[in-house]
């Protein structure tokens, strides 16, 4: 106590008996700011046994925050004492008063004393009758979701908000998501005799399992699969500065419209067709298997495709996908061409009836004409083999017109800079090319066809 | 049928000892003594008995004396050698023959046997020194009556080998109660000759405490009668105890069949013997007396074997059916705390019920109790509320005295590891007298006691003891907590208390408040019961554990509960009863059926604990219902004194957390709660 120095003397709370841990302040004895001499009586003090008095150290003016009935912690700061009565509260007391008074500032002072009296741990105020836990609150804000659109009462964890974004999930999607665990209830035979170890399943694998299971439980897989001949699709595609998973989606998105029975699902012995095209493309290129979605992709041109999934790819690399970006999807494209995968059997996704998985492009030796396959699984109940092969040529053919119009770049074929039809294509439709000399002095190729003004 | 104390023959002081009553009726009372003992021996011999009998032959003369002096409303508390005690004072040699026979029509029905006889104004019991403090209660309970009715309790020489013996003439003498404490001297404990295990003067005794003492033996047994009756007198007189030796010999062995002294000793001693001599010296009026009571005792032999042995207890209606509870909604607002509600409710039931008396050590204000419960109540209700000696056995002694007269004792036991040293009064004599005594006694005792650590009190005062106290039929254990008010706690007990009751108060929550706030998401529901369990119901979800817990530790279950569900998205169903024993495991089965797992907290070591039992009993009623069951309890081993290291170990909200977590998200397929699907 440094009265000479002229410094302020800080007063805490003792500790009166073993087995409390606050009292509560029955009266001021002072009032704030009174000037006190050494030993004078500051504050009433009430414990679960008895009331004391805590007295001044010296004589000077006395500083306090609590007010009457408020609980202190023992070891607690109750007030100062000063030479000017201007000393400024330390800020380590403020972490010793929020030991006390977790709660709000603004929490009624019974909350607090209970809270001091270790009976309860407050937790956030309720949005109309709901608790949302930590995770769940964290979802929204990030989302900017408003609580009130829950009309779940009680308790809301972050799936519960996952689910409720999801919107128009089928009935059925409800018990996939949360399983409960009955009694027997998916419990494999282990086997005997051959050691094994047991390994708990990252989230991520989790929540794609039951989806999966989800896809194969309602639907009757079935699939087709499509040999399409190409000359380097893919390496055109580049070459060109497109993308041939924008192109693949802006294609698929305009065929499901032609093909509805591939953007639809099947529940209660119905075919649910879906009224949007949102096509989710399967990425798995080092932050795990996530399948983006691009919405109303039959709406959007093929460089608004495109730069979605750039963007997409983007927030994937990035580990920033948003929720509402993997939710909602009715179709889906899975790419295993970066393997070199000839073709594979996708599984079709929870909540739609078919997904299209695309190959690598294969070459033999030396040749410039190659393969890759397209695979469609298709859920039988909305569709045939027929059907999707239909799909599936179709879709081949679209892309088939794009190959001829960037393989002649890269195979560097004389082409009509007009039409920009190759030399090989001319020749089919028995037109000719004609060299040129434009006015600017260079030098080009035309065709007979655009000649004569066709 | 119970022979009334009017067959007693009452003698009036100022007419002198035993004037009104020739002799010779007190030695035709000492002859039929000795004639039932000698057919139980004979009987025994047959195999007609059970267990064993300690004949009193040879000491007939002091119950004899005894009853000669008592009036209606006198109380005789005896031992295990209490024939010629109960005979002197009932003569009730059917229903002595009776019960000691095993039948229904037996003093208790043939339940109670050899040493446990209840009759009105008579108790026994095979435990020595085990009814001195209750002859200390009944005394304290007469003294209240402002009459002159006076306890005698019967001790022997063997009997001052225990400390209950020591506590209860500290009392007596402290407290002047109207005790007559009188030791029949036999020289023997058992087989053991008194010389080897008795240190000092038996009169010496007594005299330390301030009593006043007598002395004589059944040799002579006029003077035997008058210093009975001075001695009684002096009792009822002075409402003070008095301590009266009587020099005896028991003829016959210990129990049948174990006598080892000396047979030239014995023999002596036969020779010496006053009925003997009586009989020798009154040939024809002896030879009347032996017939007359040879045949009375052939009769009640007769008799007897003719009855229905000892029926079983009838099963109470509904125990062996489970019911699902009725639930209902409650709100609580944060309200006093609990050692406030504990005092308000025990000033407002004193000054409702006149038959309440509390006592215990420091309970007496200014003081009022170690953990203040008592505070300013003695000042209020002096001669009701008062301080006793550190004597734990005797409290609750005391207690089992108070309650078969009548009143409303109750006993705090400053620290609940101290019950240890009244077990055998709550174990061996309150949890007994109402099945031994054949349903003729109830025992309305309550024990108040703080259990509990977490305050650096250290291995012998920070334990919770209650489990051993659990399972005592015709008891009850009961564990009060913040979540239901324990003024209305108490309210309760005291308009139904019928048995001994311990009541468990854990110290930490003495300084807490009764109710608050509680989780957010979480609905706070009791009962039907008039002690209820409560339930703390997660809203809007299935629950995906249950934790069963009591007391004290609901603060920390409620903590961990709240941060369950904040981090880890974990739904907990907290059930919580007020009555550990008899459990209604209704609501713990009915929450373990939706959720599949349980978890069962307490404070005190697990083994063989409350945990045990409830996933005993859960496993009984619904086997194949839990999937996973844990249980967390103190570790295995004294409690620290170190307060950090303490907290650490006791159970606390932390490892709740850590274990639930454990026992859900172990079988649980996570889902993805993030952003990254």
């Amino acid at each position: 106590m440094n009265t000479d120095k002229g410094e302020p003397v800080l007063v805490y709370l003792p500790k009166e008996n073993n087995n409390d841990e606050s009292a509560k302040l029955l009266a001021w004895r002072v009032a704030a700011g009174a000037r006190v001499t050494a030993g004078q009586a500051l504050a009433e003090f009430e414990t679960s046994k008895t009331t004391f008095e805590v007295y001044a150290p010296v004589e000077g003016i006395v500083q306090y925050r609590y007010r009457e009935g408020d609980e202190i912690a023992v070891g607690g700061l109750v007030c100062i004492v000063s030479q000017d009565g201007r000393a400024p509260f330390p800020s380590e007391q403020d972490k010793q008063e929020a030991n006390v008074q977790a709660a709000p500032a603004n929490a009624p002072a019974v909350a607090q004393a209970a809270l001091a009296a270790g009976a309860l741990l407050p937790s956030e105020p309720a949005t109309q009758g709901q608790r949302f836990s930590a995770k769940a609150r964290e979802l929204l804000s990030r989302h900017g979701l408003d609580p009130a659109q829950f009309a779940k009462r009680g308790l809301v964890r972050a799936h519960d908000v996952i689910v409720s974004l999801r919107g128009t999930s089928p009935a059925t999607a409800r018990s996939e998501v949360t399983p409960r665990k009955g009694p027997g209830a998916g419990r494999t035979a282990l086997p005997v005799g051959v050691p094994y170890r047991k390994e708990q399943i990252p989230r991520s694998k989790r929540l794609e399992i039951a989806l999966l299971r989800s896809g194969a439980q309602h639907t009757l897989p079935s699939e087709v699969t499509l040999a399409c001949p190409t000359l380097g699709l893919r390496a055109a595609a580049e070459r060109a500065g497109a993308n041939l998973s924008g192109v693949l989606v802006y294609e698929v998105g305009r065929l499901l419209q032609k093909f509805p029975a591939f953007n639809a699902f099947f529940a209660d012995d119905h075919h649910h067709f879906y009224q949007e095209v949102n096509i989710g493309f399967a990425f798995d290129v080092g932050q795990g298997l996530k399948v983006p979605v691009v919405r109303n992709a039959e709406a959007k041109s093929l460089q608004e495709v495109d730069r979605e999934l750039r963007e997409l790819m983007v927030q994937y690399l990035n580990d920033e996908l948003s929720v509402g970006s993997l939710a909602g999807g009715t179709f889906t494209i899975t790419d295993l061409a970066q393997e070199g995968t000839a073709f594979f059997s996708p599984l079709i996704n929870q909540s739609q009836s078919a997904i299209l998985g695309v190959g690598a492009e294969l070459f033999a030796p030396g040749q410039n004409q190659g393969w890759f396959h397209f695979t469609l699984t298709f859920d039988h109940q909305l569709s045939s083999g027929r059907e999707a092969t239909q799909f599936l040529l179709e879709l081949s053919r679209r892309l088939a017109a794009y190959e001829q119009a960037w393989g002649a770049v890269l195979r560097e074929e004389p082409y009509c800079h007009h039409c920009e039809r190759t030399l090989s294509a001319l020749r089919e439709i028995k037109a000719h090319l004609v060299e040129e000399v434009r006015p600017d002095g260079t030098k080009g190729r035309v065709c007979s066809v655009c000649l004569r003004g066709q | 049928m119970l022979k009334h104390m009017s067959a007693v023959v009452v003698a009036e002081e100022k007419a002198g000892a035993g004037a009104a009553v020739p002799l010779a009726e007190h030695y035709a009372r000492a002859v039929l003594i000795r004639q039932v003992e000698q057919t139980l021996l004979d009987l025994f011999a047959r195999g007609e008995l059970f267990g064993t009998v300690h004949t009193c032959i040879g000491q007939e003369w002091t119950g004899v004396a005894v009853a000669a002096c008592l009036r209606r409303g006198d109380v005789v508390l005896s031992n295990h050698r209490c024939h010629g005690h109960y005979l002197a004072l009932t003569d009730d040699v059917e229903g002595l023959i009776a019960e000691i026979m095993g039948r229904q029509t037996g003093v208790c029905g043939g339940r109670g046997g050899s040493q446990h006889l209840c009759a009105e104004g008579f108790f026994s019991n095979g435990v020595q020194g085990g009814m001195t403090p209750a002859a200390a209660g009944l005394a304290l309970a007469l003294k209240r009556l402002n009459g002159d009715q006076i306890v005698v309790a019967f001790i022997g020489d063997g009997t001052l080998g225990e400390g209950t013996v020591y506590e209860s003439l500290n009392i007596v003498s402290k407290w002047q109660l109207p005790v007559l404490i009188l030791l029949e001297n036999n020289l023997y404990a058992q087989s053991t000759f008194h010389e080897q295990t008795l240190a000092g003067d038996i009169l010496a005794r007594p005299a330390a405490f301030g009593i006043p003492t007598f002395e004589a033996n059944t040799w002579q047994p006029e003077e035997l009668l008058a210093q009975t009756l001075q001695a009684i007198g002096q009792v009822r007189r002075t409402r003070g105890p008095c301590f009266l030796r009587v020099d005896t010999y028991r003829l016959m062995a210990h129990s049948k069949g174990d006598d080892n002294r000396d047979p030239q000793e014995v023999k002596r001693h036969w020779e010496r013997d006053p009925v003997t001599v009586f009989l020798g010296a009154h040939g024809e009026e002896g030879a009347k007396m032996q017939q007359a009571a040879q045949r009375r005792v052939a009769a009640a032999v007769e008799e007897a074997r003719k009855a229905p042995f000892a029926a079983p207890l009838p099963e109470s209606p509904g125990s062996a059916a489970l019911r699902l509870p009725q639930w209902h909604r409650a709100e609580l607002p944060v309200g006093e705390r609990v050692v406030t509600c504990i005092h308000d409710a025990l000033r407002r039931n004193l000054r409702r019920d006149e038959r309440i008396v509390l006592i215990g050590e420091d309970i007496e204000g200014p003081y009022g109790g170690a953990f203040k419960v008592t505070r300013d109540l003695s000042a209020e209700f002096p001669g009701r509320v008062f301080n006793t000696p550190i004597s734990e056995a005797a409290i609750v002694g005391l207690g089992n005295g108070l309650a078969l007269a009548g009143l409303r004792p109750v006993c705090e036991l400053m620290f609940g590891d101290f019950l240890t040293l009244a077990a055998d009064q709550f174990i061996n004599h309150a949890a007994k007298f109402r099945y031994m005594y054949n349903d003729r006694v109830r025992v309305p005792l309550i024990i108040r006691t703080p259990m509990g650590g977490k305050r650096g009190y250290g291995a012998t005062h920070s334990q919770s003891l209650e489990k051993h106290f659990l399972g005592l039929p015709d008891t009850q254990v009961l564990a009060i907590h913040h979540r239901f008010d324990p003024g209305e706690f108490y309210d309760r007990l005291f308009a139904t208390v019928d048995r001994p009751t311990l009541v468990i108060e854990n110290k930490l929550l003495y300084a807490a408040r009764v109710g608050g706030a509680i989780s957010d998401g979480f609905a706070l529901e009791y009962t039907d019961d008039s002690l209820p369990t409560t339930r703390l119901r997660p809203e809007g979800t299935s629950s995906d554990l249950t934790i069963v817990c009591y007391g004290g530790m609901l603060p920390d279950v409620e903590k961990a509960v709240d941060a369950l569900f904040e981090e880890h998205e974990i739904a907990c169903e907290v059930i919580c009863p007020m009555r550990l024993y008899p459990l209604d495991v209704g609501p713990i089965l009915e929450s373990v059926l939706k959720s599949r797992r349980l978890l069962l907290v307490e404070e005190g070591l697990g083994f063989a604990a409350f945990g045990a039992e409830v996933a005993a009993q859960i496993l009984e009623h619904a086997p194949g219902v839990v999937e996973v069951m844990a249980r967390i309890a103190s570790p295995e081993h004294p409690i620290p004194s170190c307060g950090p290291l303490e907290k650490e170990l006791l159970p606390g909200e932390k490892h709740i957390i850590q274990r639930a977590r454990e026992m859900v998200l172990a079988g649980r397929p996570q889902m993805d709660t993030d952003e990254h699907g």
